[in-house]
């Protein structure tokens, strides 16, 4: 009763105020896919809230007071980009092996969700790093150097060169990976579709050169029982984790081009997104960790970058003892697509990035 | 009993307690709607309310709400509400207070078709009663839990009210320092770029 008289009321307010206009058909949804997404996600995020202990509370009370000073177009940026490190924060966890899986699970819950967003800070920077590789020092700088508007029409333009790459797979390996039915339906998917099929894709590849070649030593038939049954891109990030703790692994089924003096550094530079890293320094408070894990990062790097010569011995100094974020940001130039070196035992001439030693 | 009206029953023993559209999903597989589209068309705007009053926020209540409803309750209709205040228990569902004033709130906001647009089943001079008599419920219940000597009601309720403010932002919050380490450039990359470009950059290698 008391509900049929709560509808009549609400009903009637909102007849009273709005006159949707009549539909042609009984077929059109009531409810927008986006609101019932945004009715999800609070639902969720209310859950969340009642699951923090009262000091996470109270910490996140402090931070929404700076929130509310910052203009409403740049909490949205921020939302948006929370909402991105929250979905890679889920993916990586998900794609976990058992080992740091459990010891994920036995932490305190405050403790574990910290080390996941750990992980997905890790994993965005690295994103980053490897998209910047990509680009020419002119179009970094570019990029670096743009106005916030500039910067997302430049980082949309950026991403059509993957759109292409995708497309490329897609119509290299479709026919081999894909069943009639889904090759049918490619003309019709969007772009997300799109990039999920190719992620698909990928995913078949490999798992058929598993079933054809086998795992390499070491690789647990369990470990890649689990990881078969994750979705695509769980599937990657797994399969990122496998390929650096196996880099034999032969995923692709052909010979890869030898690795580049860059290569090696952003390997090195990628060590924060071995979740045992992570989980090693997890008795840290958060900024010690973070500070522990640099250090151990520059550390690597610099071996790189003295075993590789990618830089003279009078930069090398230089970097030695330049400051963290200085010492990143040219480290990162290193990663550059067209990075040129003349190390003290190549002076023969300049060489580009991946060319054969 | 037709089948309509097992259905439908099936449809308010749903509908009790707090607002659960998964819960009304599951009556989409009901054998009964493939075959009846009035109940299908009812059995949707049930969904549609549901998810509505799901997403409502809880409501903030200003701290002089109580007094400010019952001094118009009274300028209107004294004898009316000091019979109903001598009922000593007034039956109000929990949440339902909240529920209402959200609804109400959702209602005005200007947003189209946010509502499913049901037939009216009652006159608006009782939908208008219906709204003063639940009114009188939530101020009822207010002014009780004030009158429980508990001092700190009126704080509390505040602070639910801001924790109610924080929560659509709580993503924010929770990844504010992670979002403070990336540079303006990683951030853009962040927000465009996924796991497909990824694994498209290394397929590109």
């Amino acid at each position: 009763m008391i509900r049929a008289l709560l509808i009549t009321v609400l009903s009637s307010i909102a007849i009273s105020s709005v006159a949707p206009p009549p539909t042609s058909g009984g077929a059109e949804p009531r409810v927008p896919e986006s609101r019932r997404q945004d009715a999800q996600r609070l639902k969720e995020l209310r859950a969340r809230w009642r699951s923090f202990s009262e000091e996470e509370r109270q910490t996140l009370r402090r931070r929404f007071v700076e929130l509310e000073k910052l203009p409403v177009a740049e909490r949205e940026e921020l939302r948006q980009r929370a909402r991105r490190l929250d979905e890679i924060g889920r993916t990586l966890y998900r794609s976990l092996d058992e080992e740091a899986r459990s010891q994920l699970d036995s932490l305190h819950p405050p403790k574990r969700r910290e080390i996941v967003r750990g992980m997905a800070t890790a994993k965005a920077k690295d994103l980053g790093r490897r998209v910047l590789a990509q680009l020419s020092s002119e179009e970094r700088e570019r990029f670096e150097t743009a106005t916030p508007e500039e910067r997302g029409r430049l980082a949309r333009e950026f991403r059509q060169r993957t759109g292409g790459q995708i497309d490329h797979v897609i119509t290299e390996l479709g026919p081999e990976f894909l069943a009639p039915a889904e090759l049918e339906r490619l003309g019709q998917l969007d772009d997300h579709q799109r990039r999920r099929t190719f992620l698909e894709i990928v995913k078949r590849r490999v798992v058929r050169r598993v079933d054809q070649r086998g795992l390499p030593p070491g690789f647990s038939p369990r470990h890649w029982g689990r990881m078969r049954d994750l979705s695509p891109p769980e599937f990657w990030l797994a399969l990122e984790r496998a390929r650096r703790k196996h880099p034999d692994f032969d995923w692709r089924g052909e010979l890869g081009r030898s690795k580049t003096g860059s290569d090696h550094l952003l390997q090195a530079l990628r060590l924060d997104l071995d979740p045992m890293e992570h989980l090693a320094l997890s008795h840290l408070p958060r900024a010690e960790r973070g500070a522990r894990m640099l250090q151990r990062k520059r550390a690597k790097a610099l071996e790189v970058i003295r075993r590789e010569g990618l830089v003279s011995d009078e930069e090398l100094r230089r970097l030695e003892t330049c400051p963290e974020p200085a010492f990143f940001l040219a480290v990162r130039r290193m990663l550059g697509a067209d990075w040129r070196f003349d190390p003290p035992r190549h002076r023969g001439g300049k060489r580009r990035r991946g060319e054969q030693r | 009993m037709n089948d309509c009206t097992r259905f439908r029953r099936l449809l308010e023993a749903r509908l009790a307690g707090s607002p659960d559209p998964e819960g009304l999903r599951e009556l989409g597989w009901h054998e009964h709607i493939s075959t009846c589209a009035a109940c299908r068309e009812m059995l949707a705007q049930e969904e549609a309310l549901e998810l509505l009053l799901a997403s409502l926020p809880e409501p903030k209540l200003p701290p002089a709400l109580t007094a400010r409803v019952l001094a118009r309750l009274r300028a209107r209709s004294e004898d009316a509400l000091d019979r109903l205040l001598e009922l000593d228990d007034v039956q109000v569902p929990a949440g339902l207070s909240q529920r209402v004033l959200a609804g109400v709130a959702a209602a005005r906001a200007p947003r189209p078709r946010a509502l499913p647009a049901r037939p009216r089943r009652i006159p608006r001079w009782l939908a208008a009663a219906a709204l003063l008599l639940v009114g009188v419920g939530v101020a009822w219940r207010l002014m009780r839990s004030s009158d429980d000597g508990s001092s700190g009601g009126e704080e509390v309720r505040i602070a639910q009210a801001q924790d109610e403010e924080l929560i659509p932002w709580l993503e924010v919050l929770e990844h504010w320092e992670g979002l403070q380490e990336l540079e303006p450039v990683e951030a853009e990359i962040l927000a465009h770029f996924d796991t497909s470009d990824e694994a498209a950059l290394e397929e590109g290698s």
